[in-house]
């Protein structure tokens, strides 16, 4: 049954990519991940293309194999970057205090960690002492701003264009100027809030 | 049903996108998390009972591509939902971002301070999901939060081995 092919795709895909995670290539992983996943995911509609040739087989078997990617992909960030699975993975070392934990689990060591990470991805370089994005850390940044926007989310981090709200200069506003023009007036002003 | 299947995807998005996102309450994770649990229940029980009445190896492959499609729309929606809202490496790069911009360096000790919040709160968190329980000195895994690290542990290893040290 063509429906079974997943598992062996699957299981390659995961396969290739631990090879890719542990080869001297930069880059992130997730990155690795789909790349390697795309293409097993090509190879798999080609093979099951001349296999059979009923859509409707291969459309399950790929719908499947993208569930079980995407799956993968959930999983594996939230074990390398969760702090919850940080903590569940100390805990599985035996009873810790709270102080334990503590240590283990320094919010220093987190950020450093995080940082590391977003160097070795080339999100962020080293400016002497200090960090900076690069370009495509940038264009993740702008990414993940519009997905902010998108989804309502408040924007607690402000963008280098959110200044804080300065006045416009005092409009020479006429009380019996036209409904229009005093619209117009208002928008002027409401644009900048 | 792959149709339908399709129509329905397109209209609970166009639900969000047009009406539920401009409410407070879907700023919440529980909120989002049910909005997308509960279709998807639904959708699995219709796709169960249809397979039960009518079980024929069409109907099984329908139903399949329906779970999985169902399945990627979902996790994609929350991944993004939820790494755009609470991301801590996202956040740490829009710093360094805002902070560049401004000529300033990025100090570390604001993230610092959230992360000791958010250890906390993951703590109490996994307390309250029964995954550890308090010890005789301190806290421990319950079986189920072993199975659990267990099975994230491999996939930690298999996915990274420097972050698996």
């Amino acid at each position: 049954m063509q429906l079974l092919w997943v598992f062996p795709y699957f299981l390659v895909t995961v396969g290739c990519y631990a090879l890719l995670v542990r080869a001297p290539l930069g880059g992130s992983s997730i990155l690795k991940f789909l790349g390697a996943g795309s293409l097993l995911g090509v190879l798999l509609g080609v093979h099951l293309w001349f296999a059979g040739g009923e859509w409707l087989p291969a459309v399950a078997a790929l719908a499947a194999y993208a569930f079980a990617c995407e799956l993968y992909l959930f999983l594996f960030t939230l074990a390398g970057t969760s702090v919850s699975v940080r903590l569940l993975l100390e805990l599985r070392g035996g009873e810790q205090t709270r102080a334990e934990l503590e240590e283990q689990c320094a919010t220093a060591g987190m950020v450093e960690q995080r940082l590391d990470r977003l160097l070795r991805s080339g999100l962020l370089e080293r400016d002497g002492k200090q960090f900076r994005a690069t370009l495509r850390g940038r264009q993740v940044v702008a990414l993940f701003r519009a997905l902010k926007r998108f989804f309502r989310h408040p924007m607690v981090i402000p963008t280098p264009a959110d200044e804080p709200w300065q006045p416009l200069p005092p409009l020479d506003v006429n009380p019996l100027a036209s409904p229009s023009t005093r619209l117009a007036i208002d928008s002027r002003k409401n644009a900048r809030i | 049903m792959l149709l339908i299947f399709g129509c329905w995807v397109l209209l609970h998005f166009a639900l969000y996108v047009l009406v539920l996102r401009q409410h407070n309450a879907f700023q919440r994770e529980r909120v989002i998390f049910l909005y997308h649990l509960l279709p998807a229940i639904g959708v699995t029980v219709l796709v169960g009972g249809i397979l039960l009445i009518w079980p024929t190896s069409s109907n099984f492959l329908k139903a399949v591509s329906v779970l999985a499609l169902q399945g990627c729309y979902s996790l994609t929606f929350l991944e993004l939902w939820s790494l755009s809202q609470i991301g801590y490496s996202i956040d740490i790069l829009m710093r360094c971002d805002t902070a560049r911009a401004r000529n300033r360096s990025f100090d570390a000790t604001e993230f610092e301070r959230v992360g000791a919040g958010k250890k906390a709160e993951r703590l109490e968190g996994l307390l309250r999901l029964g995954l550890a329980t308090p010890g005789v000195r301190g806290y421990r895994l319950s079986r189920s939060g072993k199975v659990l690290a267990g099975c994230l542990q491999v996939i930690r290893s298999l996915s990274s081995h420097r972050e698996a040290e």
